[in-house]
């Protein structure tokens, strides 16, 4: 992987960024994708990122914008019955774990000021 | 507090930015507008005394404020069975839920934004109603129903609809009685918007 300003390289294919680093077409999102992605930010990716990866990119396919912290938490606790609250998921991803997860899932930028 | 949200934000880019200028210095009430409306539409932050807010302060304002009325840029026809009272604005201090009645119809550009502010209710866990009326029934076909579908699925809101049906209703979607709405508005607590 290389990477240039609003463009990385993964496998073989420049994917486009917008100016905050999301994805510009969410067509070219691949599980490769989002760990070169992540990788840009110093993280590396495992098995509970994932789950909020996929979680939010199902939730954003089913209603068509990324779901409520309070809903994430909600089913996270049902994942990982001994997280509690929101603190395993600012774990996860420090700066924002439903922003980062939709950085990362390919999905657009959450414009809302929720 | 002025809070301006959806087409609302455009007041203090417009010719009326004056007017409301002049009203918030009379009463020094603060001016505030959505940021993700206003990103939507403008470039660069409105001037002052206006100032970017978020949807969770507006309900967090709303939720402790003695009354809260709301404004559409249009007054709808008042919902079958509702008095045009009821239409025209909501108001109420909330102690026992909001209630949150949609008249505007799927192809307004607005239901986008009227959904944000639902779901940023639901951020601080209120007690939401969503109320389908006129117009506003249409959403509850099934193509335009699924960005809704997320307040019964994750139990963010109840949803119901006033009025005939001509479509059948989505599972989770309950009847409203006109009653309740003449009740909520006029008997404090209670708070409804009419969007």
């Amino acid at each position: 992987m290389s990477d240039t300003f609003g463009k990385i390289l993964v496998d073989g294919h420049a994917v486009v960024l917008d100016e905050g680093g999301f994805l510009a077409d969410a067509g070219q999102w691949t599980p490769a994708v989002a760990t070169a992605l992540a990788g840009r930010d110093g993280v590396e990716l495992g098995e509970d990122h994932w789950w909020l990866i996929e979680f939010v990119r199902d939730y954003h396919r089913r209603y068509s914008n990324p779901p409520l912290m309070r809903v994430v938490v909600a089913e996270f606790g049902k994942y990982r019955p001994q997280a509690r609250g929101s603190r395993a998921l600012y774990r996860l991803f420090p700066d924002g774990p439903v922003r980062l997860a939709c950085k990362y899932g390919g999905l657009p930028k959450p414009d809302w000021c929720i | 507090m002025v809070f301006f949200h959806g087409r609302g934000v455009e007041h203090a880019a417009g010719r009326c930015a004056a007017c409301w200028r002049e009203l918030s210095e009379w009463h020094r009430a603060t001016l505030a507008v959505c940021s993700g409306s206003w990103a939507r539409r403008f470039g660069t932050p409105p001037e002052p005394p206006f100032e970017l807010s978020s949807l969770v302060t507006f309900w967090n304002q709303a939720a402790d404020a003695r009354q809260t009325v709301c404004f559409g840029e249009s007054v709808p026809p008042a919902p079958q069975g509702c008095s045009d009272r009821v239409a025209a604005t909501g108001s109420g201090r909330n102690k026992s839920g909001w209630k949150i009645v949609i008249a505007s119809g799927p192809a307004d550009p607005g239901s986008r934004e009227i959904l944000e502010l639902v779901l940023a209710g639901a951020t601080l866990e209120l007690d939401l109603e969503v109320i389908f009326a006129g117009p506003g029934r249409a959403h509850l076909q099934d193509k335009f129903f699924a960005p809704f579908r997320q307040l019964t699925d994750h139990e963010l809101a109840r949803i119901s609809v006033l009025g005939p049906q001509n479509v059948a209703l989505p599972a989770s979607v309950g009847s409203a009685n006109p009653a309740c709405l003449d009740e909520a508005a006029g008997q404090s607590p209670a708070g409804v918007f009419f969007l």
